[in-house]
């Protein structure tokens, strides 16, 4: 048994043999639990063998996927794997890329299609693999994503503060700023967390287009730094309307506001889990953009973003 | 209180004069669908004074359940009351009033019946403050059965499906019963009338 450990040690090729131990015929009727045992004594194999025995050209991709399936690999045992600190966010997400089959992974309402927490305070040449952990619930298809920024308007400034997006109003109005990405995610649920400075009596929009086609069609929940200020509207080549005035809670406080829209083209708005309110509308049925933005800079205040979940 | 309305659109269309239901400049919560170009379906909720004065203008036509279904089904035919609602914000106040946080709506977040959450939520906190004031289940049966013919489940279902009726004659007794524990009654259900369990009077024929 020494010899063997010897192989498992020094030779990946020995290894993998063992791993398929049906090519040796001592080892086939070999207790399982015994031989994993004996795997377990070479407690000194670093990672980078490890990796190396399992990138190895004898042993096929099936029978890999054929350890990760058995049952002496049990399901909690890959989950403390996958959520160890020594994965990388950057190679867990690659992993949840690679798995993008709903047969395969998604099931239970941990698979989010965006997400964003800013905890690298960028908006661009975003850190995936920053030290600290993410608090969602989820695992994106898209998390960080990099966005496209027009703070061009002179009123406006949009920085990365703290962890949050962090739209700054100078109370002078002029033209239109956002951060935006690509999205073509229409069916399911836009979460995210705002809070305001300061409030005031003079309107300053700050749309969030979750489903935006172009620059005249869109849906968008109206916020601003208004009182009782708060709608799910549309715009339609260019026209404006209100579909459902919500009314919500508007303060200094930070809110949770999330919209949800099924294939019927039934909407639902909630203010820290609370529904204000539903509506249906099908005028628009694709999406291209999803664009955070600022129009009108009349108040002078802060306008925070964080936390966002497509899901 | 909530109701339904057809109603006129007003509004330039741009994000300073948005197109939007006229409600006779009353500033309520809102769900809207187009029926045109001109012309739109509401449902739309706010205090008894705020839905009069919706009701009582000229160019405002009130809906039934009903009228209202039609429409929706004409609009849209897998969507249905449920889907063209807002939160009642007199339920909110009442809920205050009585020592309970509104924001109790939020201990529901699964819908059970239709595919929306908000009938459920109004529903829960409907219930909450129906037990406050110690309508309990029993005596909505009475009711229930009395004028209806049916049980208090059924009208409690009739909420979560998004009927306004059922809404209204809930919201009805819990405002009655609410004014009543004010005049320092103690008020119950008796069938078709709200007592005191104290003095015994009929407060209210329901």
């Amino acid at each position: 048994m020494t010899d063997l450990k010897e192989m498992m040690l020094y030779s990946p090729t020995y290894f993998c043999a063992i791993a398929r131990a049906d090519w040796i015929p001592e080892l086939r009727t070999k207790d399982e639990d015994a031989l994993a045992g004996t795997i377990g004594v070479a407690a000194g194999i670093s990672a980078g063998t490890v990796a190396a025995i399992l990138n190895h050209p004898v042993i096929p991709v099936s029978d890999l996927a054929s350890i990760f399936d058995n049952e002496n690999l049990p399901a909690d045992k890959l989950q403390a794997i996958l959520d160890d600190e020594n994965l990388s966010i950057q190679r867990g997400q690659e992993i949840v890329d690679a798995m993008t089959n709903p047969g395969k992974i998604g099931t239970g309402g941990r698979r989010g299609y965006i997400g964003d927490d800013w905890s690298d305070n960028k908006l661009t040449n975003r850190d995936k693999t920053v030290e600290r952990a993410p608090t969602f619930d989820k695992i994106f298809s898209y998390f960080r994503p990099e966005w496209t920024v027009d703070d061009s308007p002179s009123g406006l400034t949009i920085t990365v503060e703290n962890r949050r997006v962090k739209f700054s109003k100078s109370g002078s109005e002029s033209g239109t700023g956002y951060i935006r990405i690509s999205s073509s995610f229409t069916i399911g649920a836009w979460e995210w967390k705002y809070q305001y400075s300061t409030l005031g009596s003079t309107p300053g929009y700050d749309g969030f287009k979750f489903m935006m086609v172009d620059g005249s069609n869109s849906y968008y929940m109206g916020l601003a730094g208004e009182t009782g200020y708060g709608d799910l509207r549309k715009v339609v080549g260019g026209t404006d309307s209100i579909i459902l005035d919500c009314s919500l809670v508007q303060d200094t406080d930070e809110h949770l506001v999330k919209v949800t829209r099924d294939s019927d083209g039934n909407f639902e708005v909630f203010q820290d889990g609370v529904s204000k309110g539903t509506v249906t509308d099908i005028d628009i049925t694709t999406c291209n953009y999803l664009s955070i933005e600022s129009s009108d800079y009349r108040l002078a205040l802060d306008y925070y973003v964080d936390s966002l979940k497509v899901y | 209180m909530k109701t339904w309305i057809k109603t006129k659109i007003i509004g330039k269309g741009t994000e300073d004069d948005p197109r939007r239901p006229y409600l006779a400049n009353q500033s309520v919560p809102a769900s809207m669908i187009e029926i045109n170009a001109d012309t739109c379906l509401c449902r739309v909720a706010g205090t008894p004074d705020q839905i009069s004065a919706i009701t009582a203008d000229a160019e405002i036509t009130q809906l039934t359940d009903e009228e209202a279904r039609k429409i929706i089904k004409s609009k849209y035919s897998n969507s249905d009351l449920e889907n063209v609602d807002v939160a009642d914000p007199e339920v909110d106040e009442i809920a205050k009033s009585v020592g309970i946080d509104p924001q109790a709506r939020a201990d529901i977040q699964m819908p059970t019946v239709g595919r929306q959450v908000l009938q459920d939520q109004e529903k829960h906190l409907l219930s909450l403050i129906s037990a406050k004031l110690g309508l309990t289940r029993d005596q909505w049966d009475t009711y229930a059965k009395e004028k209806f013919g049916k049980l208090g489940i059924d009208i409690d279902r009739e909420i979560r499906e998004g009927k306004n009726e059922a809404h209204e004659v809930v919201l009805n007794i819990i405002r009655e019963a609410k004014k009543a524990r004010d005049a320092g009654h103690v008020p119950m259900l008796e069938g078709a009338k709200l007592v005191c369990k104290k003095c015994g009077s009929v407060l209210k024929e329901l």
